[in-house]
């Protein structure tokens, strides 16, 4: 066998990788600093005129593109929608935030307790953590509605949250407790002689040597609930709860809409993740690195 | 300090018996080393003494005072693993200082204690260190400092040197006999290697199939082994079994082997054979020698290996009727030669004689 891949291929790959991925985000990032009229107008060179940041000024002030003041402009391309993106990251990130320490606080104890004891019902209970997510969203669209109404969380963020949670949960408990049984008994067996209870063991040992997992998990949970639709729309109330995604949907429904300020939008919906992205990965890639380097 | 003491102690995992009707005690201060094959239950014996096994039936007493039911932090004794078991996001510092801490000792009393077990152990400019910037024998090492710290009365190792090459296992095996030398506490020692309980124990408990087949001091094992599989067991190489026919007559007992009929040991009086019983005759590598061809009882043989160890050889030799090479140790500068036809003599008073049972029935 040879050792490694070709980098022809390799690098082919990369590239098919970054036009999926990236691509869009580029396009958006284009999109959004060039005016609709060149946009839309084969003739003229892309940049033409340079860099045109007004529809971001929009979305955070309100105050209109010059070209839309004209008598003769389409006044609703400009969708007011657009006006919610800012405030409606901020409850997408109350709520994605919420979403990940709730799946880290209830995931990660019960993920341990999985992979470590043995209680009556453990077998069942995990087939059915692990087999919840293959029940279609739509399918719990309405029943979920109907708990949440009883609860009184219709139209408020906690709904929202506590079904993201829900919705991360088998998730991160199947990732953690993988991670956990994957850990050497023998390190629990010294704990326990080293005065440990169990909870100190979980506390003290086992999560720190989680941590890398702990991280992908939460940024799973995180992104998971950022992207979330459905429940979004169906539970969200006004304009002051409405989560990113909610928001963008109603931007995109415009048919009239601007690209200019669509894009915008959606790269705007975008920053938090990439910046996330890149913090959180950088700490979680080196502690699987330092994992990985035993002998 | 404290004595450990088994009362016909017992565990089942489920239909599984590990181990059976174990009844040792192990004084104070003694280094006491189990050892067997893999899966004869020494493993299981020592983790039942931890606490990490709950004991299925039979009485376990440490110092004096019954531990059954005391839990494993509890019972004053610390554990070296095999894979050492450190805490890989904790410094060296931290890690031999950990039980402490949780015991919540000050951090000053924690840090001279930590200091003084590296001193023992030489480690101290590895306290800063995470384990993973250590080598097999520096963990090792911080393995045994993390138990010394906490000042057991009872020290357990779980075949600690088994991940080690043989040169670094050697060295800590001197290391660990002086540990014990220093501390004076008592220890109990698990392996599979031979060597390493002949070499560390002052008693050695050999177990097969949870039970306990012998135990003694290892000369006392070596010497006199009580049945085939203890005599198999001990000593490298090991020793060579030969399938004989017990022959009675006037002229004295004799045994021949059992396929070519050939005589090869003459018995002394009053060895308990009957004429015709089928008696294995055990001898060890070292105490074969090589005769003429007119000796008398010489059996003929031919060389099919050589192995040179420098101060001595090893010769493989078959010998008709026999369906094993028999081993033959040679001390000093042997001239032999693969092919060679040779004579060996056994000697009557270092042969082992086993009945059909494999039980001991005494020496020629």
């Amino acid at each position: 066998m040879q050792r490694g891949l070709n980098p022809f291929l390799t690098f082919l790959f990369a590239t098919l990788i970054v036009l999926f991925t990236g691509g869009p985000v580029i396009l958006s990032l284009i999109g959004s600093v060039v005016p609709d009229r060149i946009l839309l107008d084969s003739s003229k060179a892309l940049f033409s005129e340079g860099l045109n940041f007004e529809t971001y000024r929009y979305v955070f002030t309100g105050q209109l593109p010059d070209s839309y003041l004209a008598e003769t402009a389409n006044r609703a391309m400009i969708s007011d929608a657009a006006r919610q993106v800012p405030q409606s990251l901020l409850n997408s990130g109350i709520i994605a935030f919420s979403s990940m320490v709730l799946n880290l606080l209830i995931g990660a104890p019960a993920a341990y307790v999985f992979a470590r004891y043995v209680f009556p019902g453990k077998k069942l209970t995990f087939m059915f953590l692990i087999l919840s997510p293959l029940v279609p969203a739509v399918a719990l669209v309405t029943p979920v509605y109907i708990m949440l109404q009883t609860l009184g969380l219709v139209g408020t963020q906690a709904g929202i949250i506590l079904v993201h949670t829900a919705k991360a949960l088998p998730f991160t408990v199947l990732i953690l407790s993988v991670f956990f049984r994957k850990m050497p008994a023998e390190i629990f067996e010294a704990a326990v002689l080293d005065h440990c209870s169990r909870f100190q063991t979980f506390w003290r040992i086992a999560l720190p040597l989680a941590l890398p997992s702990i991280g992908a998990t939460g940024l799973f949970a995180f992104m998971l609930s950022y992207s979330e639709y459905m429940f979004s729309m169906v539970l969200s109330g006004d304009a002051a709860t409405r989560p990113v995604s909610v928001v963008m949907a109603a931007l995109a429904r415009n048919t009239d809409v601007s690209w200019s300020l669509l894009n915008t939008a959606i790269f705007i919906a975008i920053v938090p993740t990439l910046v996330l992205v890149v913090f959180v990965w950088r700490f979680v890639v080196e502690g699987l690195l330092s994992g990985a380097v035993k002998g | 300090m404290a004595s450990v003491e088994l009362k016909n102690v017992a565990k089942s995992f489920g239909r599984v018996e590990a181990v059976r009707d174990v009844s040792l005690t192990v004084e104070d201060r003694e280094l006491v080393v189990f050892v067997g094959p893999s899966g004869c239950g020494k493993s299981t014996l020592l983790r039942m003494i931890a606490g990490l096994e709950e004991i299925t039936s039979g009485e376990l007493m440490i110092g004096g005072k019954p531990m059954n039911a005391v839990a494993a932090a509890d019972r004053g004794i610390a554990m070296v693993f095999q894979s050492y078991a450190l805490y890989p996001h904790m410094t060296v510092a931290e890690n031999m200082g950990f039980a402490l801490k949780m015991l919540g000792t000050e951090k000053a009393e924690i840090d001279r204690k930590v200091a003084e077990a590296a001193g023992v152990l030489q480690i101290e400019e590895l306290l800063g260190r995470k384990p993973r910037e250590l080598s097999g024998g520096q963990r090792q090492r911080v393995a045994i400092g993390r138990a010394i710290v906490r000042q057991p009365d009872v020290f357990l190792f779980d075949e600690p040197l088994s991940n080690l090459d043989a040169g670094l296992r050697a060295q800590m095996r001197v290391e660990i006999a002086r540990l014990h030398e220093r501390l004076r506490t008592t220890m109990i020692y698990v392996t599979h290697d031979q060597v390493e309980a002949m070499t560390l124990a002052d008693r050695i408990v050999i177990l097969n199939r949870g039970r306990i087949e012998q135990q003694g001091s290892p000369l006392e094992l070596y010497e006199k082994p009580a049945n085939r599989f203890v005599a198999g067991f001990l000593g490298q190489p090991k020793m060579n079994f030969i399938p004989t026919i017990a022959g009675r007559s006037q002229a004295g007992t004799t045994l021949a082997i059992a396929v070519s009929g050939r005589t090869v040991l003459k018995l002394g009086e009053g060895v308990p054979v009957t004429d015709g019983s089928e008696i294995e005759l055990g001898v060890r590598p070292d105490t074969i020698s090589i005769a003429g061809p007119l000796a008398d009882l010489a059996v003929p043989g031919r060389i099919v290996v050589v192995e040179h160890l420098g101060g001595s050889s090893l010769l493989y030799v078959q010998v008709d009727g026999l369906d094993q090479l028999l081993t033959v140790e040679q001390r000093g500068k042997a001239d032999f030669a693969k092919g060679q036809e040779i004579n060996l003599l056994f000697d009557t008073g270092q042969s082992h004689l086993f009945d059909g049972g494999g039980s001991r029935i005494g020496s020629g």
